[in-house]
């Protein structure tokens, strides 16, 4: 250890120059990063403020050349109310945003619900049971994690039809049951947070197979749970593809549905109306991040380290 | 007595494995599987929509669908776009996420506020899709954001165009793509490098290797399965690209360049569902779009995966060994 | 946990409140009603019958209103439930898929040009003979009849004619054409080569021609001497002249500097700026002059919003007056060449047939379009033009109407009888809707992106060639 404190001394001068260094570069590059990673939603705020006039004139004279863009799109104005009155109630637009939300909080709670307890369930299967077909088929679910969910959509929307499952949540709900990798990641979870001899004292107690998984091993559970819970909730409120193909009343469409249906309507010229619709439907989740980011973060570390 | 007990009521039970993952695979046979199949039935007859043709009889047509979609200019087109829009977005991806990672878990520089970094960096991933491709693309519009800058620093000379350049459509696009994953692959590295067992890094730096060194040699190494994992299910999603490019060449959100940025998913929703609804020729499509991601999967597992890893045990092994040496010396 | 117990709960509490409030101020403003997702033919709270409607206009529910102010004896048995789509590609779909249903079907379905012909050929809609209604063809523009005429069979009808014409800036025909007045501007408008020649001249000082370069595709595209597809053999057609022609007049346009954008600009924010100042003329039809340009012209009105299509009920009429933007300042003329834009054709469905909706299907079509006096009545209120030419001649120009201020004076009747024989009738097939789009896209490819003539045009079928399977490409 001498040996290193020496070189270390003889070369400090230097070092602590090229430490200081790199660390302004690590902080203009991380703040850069910050400003690219918040300025798309900050403009977007701000344009929901402005009357149509107002987004299509966009010249300063006072603002330099190159920067007269930014310094535009960072000026906040008077029209949000007006904005979003147009774009709730006005005859022309008026996107049931309210339903909206209800729908995919509907989906979204369902899909959650059923995913999560259904996997802790399969992945305790796996992880307490010695059967014949563990092994297989526990490398059967690792191996479908890798096919892609959209080959099969347009089958599945097929099929949705001939059984009458239009304009219903529930082919959105129902098949949240199979979920692939949040029984790998529960299947780990357990092998840490589960211990086979509270499995067996509660057989000693006389309870049932069923009673020990939901009375003791839920509880146990839970933290990993609630980790899927959050990725499985944004993942079903932000889905689109399916929803857009199998819901087509009005009253029944999702949140990502009716962003959609922003421009896609040849009656939104708004611009302001669509950056506030688009402010709308970006509000609440980012108040859920902001509010849950600690648990989000963990749990994207948690995730990607599984391999 | 008590462990033989245990034994006993364990033998007995174990028929409940198979309860407890019937719903599992129930669920997965009904709404995964038997699609899987359909799409390969679909595939081989001249099936149309259901709902444009309730009562519709089908009739055999081979591998033909599969021809024509291989044929196809719009397949072959998007077949390009999807791949070429994933891997530029991919690479500043996995490079910023990277050099990122080895920052925050360089304790030399030790950068604080990491924890809100890492918040604001991830942020863009939780958004819903949509929104953020409906937002992009009004911002390249006419009176955008981005429209307005590229005429201010002379990139459009005539306020009157539109952004036409297909190069500029695929890297808006490929942007977004990265903008919304690079915090999410900096955290999972991050995570990684720390699980790495600290005295490597201390073997390193007594071995006197420079911060580059232990980078390429140590972290590199053992950081490969997961960027093989990170780099496989990108690509899995990347070959999936919907949500975002949709926004930008459908309805009334029609770009200039809405060709070059059509994904295959979007050619198979607009071959399924609109004109006269070939639900085959789609899922001739899909079968494709299968068989690709499949393996591209399995090419970067196998290169990346495997002999990474058996360099990496080597690396590990030779590690200890010296590790084991200087302790040696030390005494 | 518990805080991640807390925000879930509050986040479902935030959902429910926000939808519950903007569920209430939906029910003060639109009293329509719309969406309850009813079954045709089954019975509302007071016993009344429910025929289920689907449309793609909300004009659709002011019609309908009137049609039951009329008929009080059909008001005190049948109820509307109405459905509207106003998007052209997810009104097809849903309608569509609507028909395959046997319980979500609706009874009485609408049409605009585009998919008319697809409605008509679907397999769940009922023709006009079935539904007990019989014409006489020859009261009819033929253009109205043809379009939706599967097998002969007429499957739908439609209340209006939609007779193209252009309308433009008399000031700024005064200005640079030495004359604002009608006759003498459609001298300078007359050919595509005039056409020309005035835009170069109104660039000169300083005014657009046209708005975009999607101005001029319905002029074009309605004078081609084929439909895109063959009905009998379904081989693709191609009049390549038409199609070039559109294309390289547009291109002189727009590299001229004669177009306001050069992109697509119908139902977006810089057409409408444009209807304000700046552009010498647009293309229009009749429905078009009342709901589209006429509010759009406006610089101000008094509610703060001017409504794109239902403009009318939200420019308030006192804003309807000189000085406000370029109101008063327009005339119309027959322009270069005859076309139409839209129409509203009316359906019965097969379901309308058998759950007891199909007296009241008939009654509505015959009131919108076969009876001569409703339609007279309906129509002139609107201000718009009928499928009907005798109930046309009967149509008089209100001088006391904002239209009539708007043209400064002149009456829009005169022109429209004029051109609506003139509509070319065989430009329509199936898939109208497809190539449309693709179309657009080839356009785009020539225009901005710089592809040869034949390659973009060529690119019209390679376009639609993967979503037209039934429909036979020459190799």
């Amino acid at each position: 250890m001498a040996n290193y404190g020496q070189a270390g001394e003889s070369m400090k001068g230097g070092y602590h120059a090229r430490i200081i260094a790199t660390k302004i570069i690590v902080y203009i590059v991380c703040i850069a990063l910050t400003i690219i990673a918040i300025l798309p939603f900050v403009i977007m705020v701000f344009s929901a403020t402005k009357s149509r006039f107002e987004i299509n004139s966009s010249y300063l004279d006072w603002a330099p050349k190159i920067t007269n863009t930014l310094v535009v799109s960072l000026l906040p104005s008077g029209h949000f109310i007006e904005n979003a009155k147009y774009l709730l109630f006005s005859k022309a637009l008026s996107l049931p945003f309210g339903r909206g939300f209800i729908n995919s909080a509907i989906i979204a709670i369902g899909a959650t619900a059923l995913s999560v307890y259904f996997s802790a369930l399969t992945a305790y299967g796996f992880a307490v049971y010695r059967f014949k077909l563990n092994k297989p088929l526990y490398a059967f679910i690792m191996a479908i994690q890798m096919v892609p969910t959209q080959v099969t959509v347009i089958s599945f929307v097929e099929m949705m039809y001939k059984w009458h499952l239009t304009n219903n949540f529930l082919p959105f709900i129902l098949p949240a049951i199979a979920a692939p990798s949040t029984v790998f990641f529960l299947r780990q979870y357990m092998s840490s947070a589960l211990s086979v001899e509270m499995v067996e004292a509660g057989r000693i107690d006389g309870a049932g197979e069923f009673g020990i998984f939901n009375r003791l091993v839920l509880p146990i559970l839970k933290p990993g749970m609630a980790t899927m819970a959050i990725f499985a909730m944004v993942t079903n409120w932000n889905s689109y593809l399916i929803p857009s193909l199998l819901l087509d009343k009005l009253d029944m469409s999702t949140v990502p549905m009716l962003v959609a249906k922003l421009s896609g309507n040849k009656y939104s010229t708004e611009y302001g109306a669509i950056y506030f619709g688009l402010t709308l439907t970006a509000a609440p989740l980012i108040i859920f991040y902001l509010l849950l980011s600690k648990y989000i973060i963990a749990g994207v570390a948690l995730g990607g380290v599984k391999e | 007595m008590a462990s033989s007990f245990r034994t006993r009521a364990k033998l007995e039970k174990n028929y409940f494995g198979y309860i407890f993952i019937a719903p599992f695979f129930i669920t997965y046979f009904i709404f995964q599987l038997v699609p899987l199949i359909d799409t390969f039935r679909f595939a081989m007859t001249d099936a149309v929509a259901w709902y444009l043709s309730p009562n519709q009889e089908t009739s055999f047509m081979g591998l033909k669908n599969f021809k024509d979609v291989l044929t196809d200019t719009n397949f072959r087109q998007a077949f390009g776009n999807t791949p070429l829009m994933w891997i530029m977005g991919f690479i500043p991806q996995i490079a910023l996420a990277l050099l990122l990672a080895s920052w925050f878990t360089n304790e030399k520089i030790r950068v604080k506020g990491q924890g809100f970094f890492k918040v604001i960096f991830y942020m863009p991933n939780i958004m819903t899709a949509t929104t953020i491709g409906m937002l992009f693309f009004t911002f390249i519009n006419r009176n955008g954001f981005i429209h307005n800058f590229c005429v201010s620093i002379g990139y459009i000379e005539d306020a009157r165009y539109p952004i036409t350049s297909p190069t500029f459509g695929r890297s808006v696009i490929a942007f977004i793509n990265f903008w919304m994953w690079y915090g999410q692959t900096m955290i999972v590295l991050i995570a990684g490098i720390m699980g790495i067992n600290p005295s490597f890094f201390e073997a390193a730096s007594i071995d006197g290797a420079s911060g580059w060194q232990t980078f390429w040699r140590i972290t590199m190494p053992l950081v490969r399965p997961i960027m093989t994992y990170s780099l496989v299910t990108s690509l899995i999603g990347g070959f999936q690209m919907f949500d975002v490019p949709n926004m930008f060449a459908t309805g009334n959100n029609n770009a200039a360049f809405s060709k070059q940025v059509t994904t295959i998913v979007m050619y198979i929703k607009k071959v399924a569902y609109t004109g006269s609804m070939s639900v085959s020729s789609a899922c001739a499509a899909s079968i494709f779009l299968f068989l690709v991601t499949g393996l591209c999967s399995l090419v970067l597992f196998w290169l990346m995966s495997d002999r990474a890893e058996a360099k990496a045990i080597r690396m590990e092994k030779k590690r200890a060994k010296e590790a084991a040496l200087l302790e040696g010396g030390d005494l | 946990m518990n805080k991640l117990k807390r925000v879930l709960c509050g986040t479902l509490a935030l959902a429910l409140a926000a939808s519950m409030m903007t569920a209430c101020g939906k029910d003060d403003s639109s009293a329509g009603g719309s969406n309850s997702g009813a079954t045709g033919g089954g019975k509302d709270e007071s016993g009344k019958t429910v025929v289920k409607v689907y449309t793609f206009t909300d004009e659709t529910q002011g019609m309908l209103d009137g049609f039951l102010e009329d008929n009080p004896e059909f008001a005190e048995k049948y109820t509307f439930d109405i459905t509207l789509e106003a998007t052209a590609s997810d009104y097809i779909q849903k309608t569509l898929s609507a028909l395959s249903s046997e319980t979500d079907a609706p009874d009485l379905f609408l049409a605009d040009a585009d998919y008319a012909k697809r409605f008509a050929a679907n397999e769940g809609t009922a023709s006009i003979a079935d539904l007990g209604i019989t014409i006489d063809e020859s009261q009819y523009y033929p253009y109205v009849l043809d379009f939706t005429t599967i097998k002969g069979q007429r499957m739908a009808l439609s209340h209006q004619a939609a007779p193209g014409v252009v309308l433009y800036r008399r000031d700024y025909a005064e200005e640079v054409l030495g004359s604002g007045d009608p006759a003498e501007v459609q001298k300078h408008m007359d050919t595509w080569d005039h056409f020309v020649e005035t835009a170069e001249a109104m660039k000169e000082k300083g005014y657009f021609m046209v708005a975009g370069i999607d101005e001029l595709k319905r002029c074009f595209m309605n004078n081609r001497t084929s439909a895109w597809v063959n009905e009998d053999t379904m081989e693709y057609q191609l009049d390549k002249d038409t199609v070039s022609q559109f294309f390289e007049v547009t291109k002189k346009l727009a590299d001229e500097k004669c177009t306001q954008d050069v992109s697509p600009v119908q139902w977006k924010a810089n057409w409408y700026k444009g209807m304000k100042d700046g552009v010498f003329c647009f293309f229009g039809c009749s429905w078009y002059l009342h709901y589209t340009i006429k509010p759009n012209c406006l610089a101000e009105v008094t509610t703060g919003k001017v409504d794109p299509e239902t403009g009318a009920q939200e420019a308030k009429e006192e804003d309807y007056k000189e000085g406000n933007g370029s109101f008063g300042k327009w005339g119309i003329i027959a322009g270069p060449a005859g076309y139409f834009w839209g129409g509203t054709w009316w359906y019965g469905s097969k379901k309308c047939l058998n759950d007891g909706t199909k007296d009241a299907v008939k009654q509505v079509i015959e009131y919108f379009c076969v009876n001569d006096d409703s339609m007279l009545k309906v129509m002139q209120e609107k201000g718009d033009f009928t499928s009907k030419p005798a109930v046309n001649e009967k149509l008089v120009a209100d001088e006391k109407s904002s239209t009539y201020k708007f043209l400064a004076g002149q009456d829009w009747y005169t022109i429209f009888r004029e051109a609506a024989p003139k509509i070319n009738t065989k430009t329509t097939c199936l898939y109208d809707d497809d190539f449309n789009t693709a179309v657009d896209n080839a356009l785009n490819e020539y225009v901005l992106n710089g592809k040869s003539l034949d390659d973009a045009i060529a690119g019209i079928a390679t376009e639609v060639k993967s979503n037209l399977k039934d429909v036979k490409f020459p190799e």
